[in-house]
């Protein structure tokens, strides 16, 4: 466990230079939370595009990794091929979660300076929840890409990837249009609604899971 | 006498390049430095060492242990410089003793501390503003900083001034002194070697040529110098190679000695690092 430790604070110190970026980023979401109007929509933007920022910040780890051929240095120190991949996991589940809760207090103030209340907790959960979900999702797909083809050339394939995941939720979604599936997919939402967060969780679990042990499969059989 | 080091078969197939039956074996308390010209398989030896590739075939044993079944244990005690790859030029040296505190169980931070101040290199300075010298330090003083028993090394002085590479090789005779300690060295600058390594191993595509004392390199083998009448006279067998030039020959014989009493050759050159290994390149038979 140590040594992965190790491996994140690597990580997190090669990542210092994006701080500031990453602060005015932040910054700037804060304020421009403060003129919109609509505070879902407020609180739904602010809490998406920090989480997603958090979640890239951790992506980017693998560009520094790229450029400095670390990879091969890393694997010459006592850290096997398994720690190397928990820790870069550990890292971009643990950037995007922070995200999400900095994206929820953030919404929390800029509600409060707005409205002068709290708007419903849940609902900002279940948001942030659902965000985590969806860049989960992407993250779990970029991962492996990036073993496979590099943290460059893996973006292409990312893209690939995206499109097809996206044309396949876009055929899910015109057979139940098509066959009049939404009634009941409604009413399956309806009745989940209140473990919907953790549902969402558990499966993203699995997704990441899944994604580590691809690219595990990937990593093992790379050579440095 | 024990063996720190020992690879036996070793093969391992690329397209276009093979690595043929390697075997090295280095003794405890000893240099071994690994010749051969860019391309020759130095590195894709250090790599095998290193289970950074798969191999094909072969053995690793590292203090009588398998490497591969051993490999994190192993690790612990072996420091290793590769010389195109380390950790990002965007860490500075502090950031890096922060990193090695959880990796090496013997990280030792007083002595990490002594090596960046005997070497001069600025601690808060990213990696990225050291020159290629200071850079190539800095690599050697965290792959000593946790006591290894063994040093693994890839061309450490490649890209280095003089000065630099004296400093270096310095450090690297200090590191045996007790005895015990052992370094595994690549370099094609035959030089450096011909001043601290113990045993010279001669790589040429994929395939060990020799493997042999420095002593017996330098002191035994022969570099002959004679015209095209006096060549002609020689056998076959008594020499290595030859390397013809305008006006004479250059003959590499194993053993000067027994060459000079069949032959009658007063002038006998003690051939450096560089001339066998140019001879067994470029020479003919």
């Amino acid at each position: 466990m140590k040594v992965i430790k190790g491996l994140i604070i690597k990580d997190l110190l090669q990542l210092k230079s994006y701080k500031k970026t990453l602060f005015i980023f932040i910054l700037i979401f804060f304020l421009s939370g403060l003129t919109q109007e609509n505070i879902n929509t407020t609180i739904s933007t602010v809490i998406l595009m920090i989480t997603l920022a958090f979640g890239m910040f951790g992506i980017a780890s693998f560009n520094y990794d790229e450029q400095a051929k670390a990879d091969s240095y890393i694997l010459t120190l006592p850290i096997s091929k398994k720690d190397v991949l928990l820790a870069k996991y550990l890292l971009i589940i643990i950037l995007t979660i922070i995200g999400a809760l900095i994206g929820i207090i953030l919404s929390i103030i800029i509600s409060f300076l707005l409205i002068h209340h709290i708007p419903n907790i849940l609902t900002i959960i279940t948001t942030s929840i659902s965000y985590i979900f969806a860049l989960g999702i992407i993250e779990s797909l970029q991962i492996p890409c990036i073993y496979k083809w590099g943290a460059e050339k893996g973006r292409l394939q990312l893209f690939v990837i995206v499109a097809v995941v996206a044309l396949l939720l876009g055929a899910v979604v015109y057979i139940i249009k098509r066959f009049n599936y939404i009634s009941q997919i409604q009413d399956i939402l309806n009745s989940t609604v209140s473990y919907l967060p953790l549902l969402l969780l558990i499966i993203i679990s699995f997704i990441y899971y899944i994604s580590y042990k691809v690219s595990l499969k990937i990593y093992n059989k790379k050579e440095f | 006498m024990e063996n720190i080091l020992e690879i036996k078969n070793l093969c391992k197939k690329y397209n276009g390049f093979e690595l043929k039956n390697i075997n090295i074996q280095l003794p405890k308390g000893m240099i071994m430095g690994l010749i051969g010209e860019n391309g020759a398989g130095k590195t894709t030896t250090i790599k095998s060492i290193l289970n950074l590739i798969h191999l094909d075939s072969g053995d690793i044993k590292i203090m009588n242990q398998d490497m591969k079944k051993n490999n994190k244990v192993l690790k612990e005690d072996i420091g290793v410089v590769l010389n195109d790859s380390f950790f990002s030029e965007y860490l500075n040296a502090l950031d890096i003793n922060k990193i090695m505190q959880n990796i090496y169980e013997k990280w030792d931070e007083e002595l990490y501390f002594k090596y960046l101040n005997d070497f001069k290199l600025p601690k808060k300075k990213i990696i990225k503003e050291y020159s290629t010298g200071m850079k190539m330090k800095l690599k050697i003083a965290v792959a000593l900083a946790h006591h290894p028993k063994l040093l693994i090394l890839d061309e450490p002085t490649s890209g280095l001034d003089p000065i630099a590479r004296n400093e270096i090789l310095d450090i690297f005779q200090e590191f045996i002194q007790n005895g015990t300690n052992s370094i595994f060295v690549s370099s094609h600058i035959t030089s450096d070697l011909e001043h601290i390594a113990d045993y010279i191993t001669f790589i040429n595509n994929g395939e060990i040529i020799f493997s042999k004392t420095c002593d017996e390199l330098l002191d035994k083998y022969g570099l002959v110098k004679c015209s095209k009448e006096e060549f002609q006279k020689i056998d076959k067998k008594d020499y290595i190679k030859l390397k013809k030039s305008k006006y004479e020959y250059d003959i590499l014989v194993e053993d000067k000695n027994v060459f000079q009493k069949k032959y009658d050759i007063k002038v006998i050159d003690k051939p450096t690092l560089e001339e066998i290994m140019l001879i067994y390149i470029k020479g003919e038979k």
